[in-house]
């Protein structure tokens, strides 16, 4: 989701401290929490001070929040109490927001990762955090926007056990939470990015299918990539129409791997059953476009597969699915399924 | 696939210089003539229809074709098609000649009213009963392979990189029915989901002979890889009888289908055709064993989209009672929107809503 319709206050985790560490061999093991001190409000920025620093290999237990301030949560249903505290403490104190609407925790400066680098992050475990998630649209927004000019929003409690969100009477949502933006700083003097549109440095992806057990590949546009996470989802369509999804606080597990040996112009991933290239721009059409040349170059490059035989492997094998519509950058990813390679495949 | 393209802007001369039909087995040597008739119980008969000169229409759908088969609404009917290519070019691309049907090449010899599409559809068959503003329902019970090989295939001018790709190729996959496989290359094997990638009742009359190449209000050329065996296609009525046809046999595609061709394959199906006087659609639908699935079709990918949320939140509120905003809501958390194919003229995006996400009684 992108807006900023949703969004009026916030504030963080109590618990230990924000930061901690724990070694494990040569790699480290932190803890991340989302407090005034840890959040960027709305951006990715080249110039966003660090608020922790790992080395390539280090593994970092990050907590996110939902997009949504407790005012709006409270008025839409929430009881007080299963509001966090951390929101509300981000909310009353980060007053250096925007220009979009998401609280991202980070940025987190990753030792060695240099411009031109590709930063691997493994998302090795996705949890919920709240019982609760909402979805909403408003005016202006969502891309139906003449067919609903209004504002409309709605509390869907989640099962955890069940792992559904329960819709409505009837209707039951199956969850797979994964994380609406993940995202490396953009060259610096793109200056600070509104933390709506998707780009070359990822951010706000809104993909569904980057779910836990899945590897992000996000080019390094600045030292240290600067990584930054958020935007909660519990579950989304593809497309993600109305501008957002199942919005909910989640907690991650990220491993960071600095990759010297890859250079990419794009993101990709590797889910645990498909291969992923994206396309991102304002034009749907280009955004194809895109997606099925970076699978080409996938399939080249990484497959050994020549030019002729990588599009006609595309064009029988491989899922073009319109990731998001709404993000001002729309997406458009093609799925690989990873099976299709069953021997030495070169 | 989808080839022959954007109403002959271009003619996909590129695949298509011959054909021809079967006569004998395709299906099984028992059914001799082109059309036969058995009784079944419950007064609904079962068909069978052959692909043969007099059996098929090339490269279009149009109001006035006179059909070769009249069914009643419940009536069932077996259908060959065949694959959308030339014996000529299938044997230079490696395809031995015992393998070219005998069909292929009967109708390459003997259709000579083509075009402006290139694809060999069989029929059409007129359903008694079906009016104009009617739905037809189309149930596929079943789409089995008719050839141990497909092609994929591309030229210049055609598919979604034209200029990334501005030459012609074409390649002969084997397919292996019993594990359900294309061998696409060593290494590398394509699980078989088949399907037709045309299935379209005639457009209105005031559209004359419309090309079998884009998609449109009368379904046609999807190329909607979801439509498998065990999928209900509802489709518009805008022709007296209907006049359903069907052909583009693929037996797998990815969405989008970006380079103009999926696995090209001759397939044959089994259908079940029933009139629905009660329900009224401006655009073709389906159900599949797994998924309500809408769709937009249009030469603007941006308006499919468009096209097919707004099919999706008025299913939801015509069939499933939601209210528009929580259709429109539900499709935003709980509904996919695919890109079906790229290639045909018209563009097309479905969106597909699992049906397990209705788990009681959905009012």
């Amino acid at each position: 989701m992108n807006r900023s319709f949703i969004l009026t206050g916030i504030g963080i985790l109590i618990t230990t401290s924000s930061l901690s560490a724990q070694q494990t061999n040569a790699q480290a093991t932190y803890t991340l929490k989302p407090t005034p001190k840890t959040v960027a409000w709305g951006y990715y920025d080249a110039k966003a001070t660090p608020v922790l620093r790992v080395k390539s290999d280090d593994t970092v237990e990050i907590q996110t929040l939902i997009t949504n301030s407790p005012k709006r949560l409270e008025e839409a249903g929430v009881p007080p109490e299963q509001v966090e505290q951390s929101l509300r403490d981000i909310t009353d104190q980060v007053k250096d927001k925007g220009p979009g609407g998401h609280v991202l925790t980070g940025p987190i400066f990753i030792e060695g990762a240099e411009i031109g680098d590709v930063l691997e992050v493994r998302i090795q475990t996705i949890k919920l955090a709240i019982p609760y998630a909402y979805n909403a649209f408003g005016p202006g927004r969502g891309y139906l926007p003449d067919d609903f000019p209004y504002a409309k929003m709605k509390i869907i409690p989640l099962d955890e056990k069940r792992m559904v969100a329960k819709f409505a009477p009837g209707i039951e949502i199956p969850l797979h939470p994964f994380f609406g933006s993940m995202g490396d700083a953009p060259p610096e003097s793109a200056g600070r990015f509104n933390s709506a549109p998707p780009w070359i440095m990822a951010g706000n992806l809104d993909n569904k299918d980057l779910v836990a057990g899945t590897t992000l590949y996000i080019p390094v546009h600045a030292p240290g990539a600067l990584f930054e996470v958020g935007d909660g989802h519990a579950g989304q369509g593809d497309g993600e129409v109305d501008i957002t999804a199942l919005e909910t606080s989640l907690i991650g597990t990220f491993q960071f791997i600095v990759r010297k040996d890859m250079h990419l112009k794009w993101p990709r991933a590797e889910t645990p059953t498909h291969y992923i290239t994206m396309g991102l721009n304002d034009d749907l059409n280009a955004c194809a476009t895109l997606a099925v040349r970076e699978m080409i170059d996938f399939l080249v490059t990484e497959k050994h597969l020549s030019r002729d035989d990588a599009y006609m492997l595309a064009s029988t094998a491989a899922d073009l699915h319109i990731t998001e519509l709404v993000d001002g950058n729309k997406g458009v990813h093609m799925m690989l399924p990873k099976s299709v390679f069953v021997g030495a495949s070169k | 696939m989808s080839k022959t393209t954007i109403a002959g802007k271009f003619s996909l001369n590129f695949m298509i210089p011959a054909l021809a039909m079967v006569a004998v087995a395709l299906v099984g040597a028992q059914h001799a003539a082109p059309l036969r008739a058995a009784q079944s119980a419950g007064g609904a008969q079962k068909f069978t229809l052959k692909v043969t000169p007099k059996t098929v229409v090339y490269g279009y759908y149009d109001a006035k074709t006179p059909p070769v088969l009249r069914v009643k609404s419940g009536d069932t009917v077996d259908i060959e098609t065949l694959i959308t290519s030339s014996p000529k070019e299938l044997e230079d691309a490696g395809v031995p000649p015992a393998q070219v049907e005998q069909s292929l090449r009967d109708i390459e010899k003997e259709v000579t009213d083509r075009g402006p599409g290139a694809h060999i559809l069989t029929g059409p068959v007129y359903i008694e009963g079906a009016e104009i503003g009617d739905v037809l329902e189309v149930r596929i019970l079943a789409a089995k392979l008719a050839v141990p090989y497909a092609y994929n295939g591309f030229a210049p001018g055609y598919g979604f990189l034209p200029d990334d790709f501005p030459y012609e190729k074409i390649k002969i996959i084997p397919l292996d029915e019993k594990r359900m496989i294309a061998k696409f290359a060593p290494g590398i094997e394509i699980p078989l989901h088949p399907f037709f990638g045309s299935m379209g009742d005639a457009p209105p009359m005031g559209s004359g002979r419309v090309s079998s190449n884009p998609p449109w209000i009368q379904a046609g050329n999807l190329d909607n890889k979801d439509l498998i065996a065990g999928t209900t296609l509802y489709i518009p009525v805008h022709a007296k009888g209907a006049l359903f046809e069907v052909g583009d046999g693929h037996a797998g595609q990815g969405d989008g289908e970006v380079d103009i061709t999926a696995l090209e394959t001759s397939l044959v199906g089994t259908f079940q055709f029933i009139v629905r006087k009660d329900l009224h659609l401006k655009w073709p639908r389906a159900e599949t064993p797994t998924h309500y699935i809408t769709m937009g079709l249009n030469e603007n990918l941006t308006v499919c989209a468009e096209l097919a949320v707004r099919e999706m939140i008025d299913f939801l509120v015509t069939e499933k009672h939601l209210s528009r905003d929580d259709a429109y809501m539900l499709a935003s958390t709980a509904a996919d929107l695919h890109i079906t194919e790229l290639v045909d003229g018209n563009k097309g995006v479905h969106m597909m809503l699992p049906k397990s996400v209705f788990v009681g009684p959905s009012k």
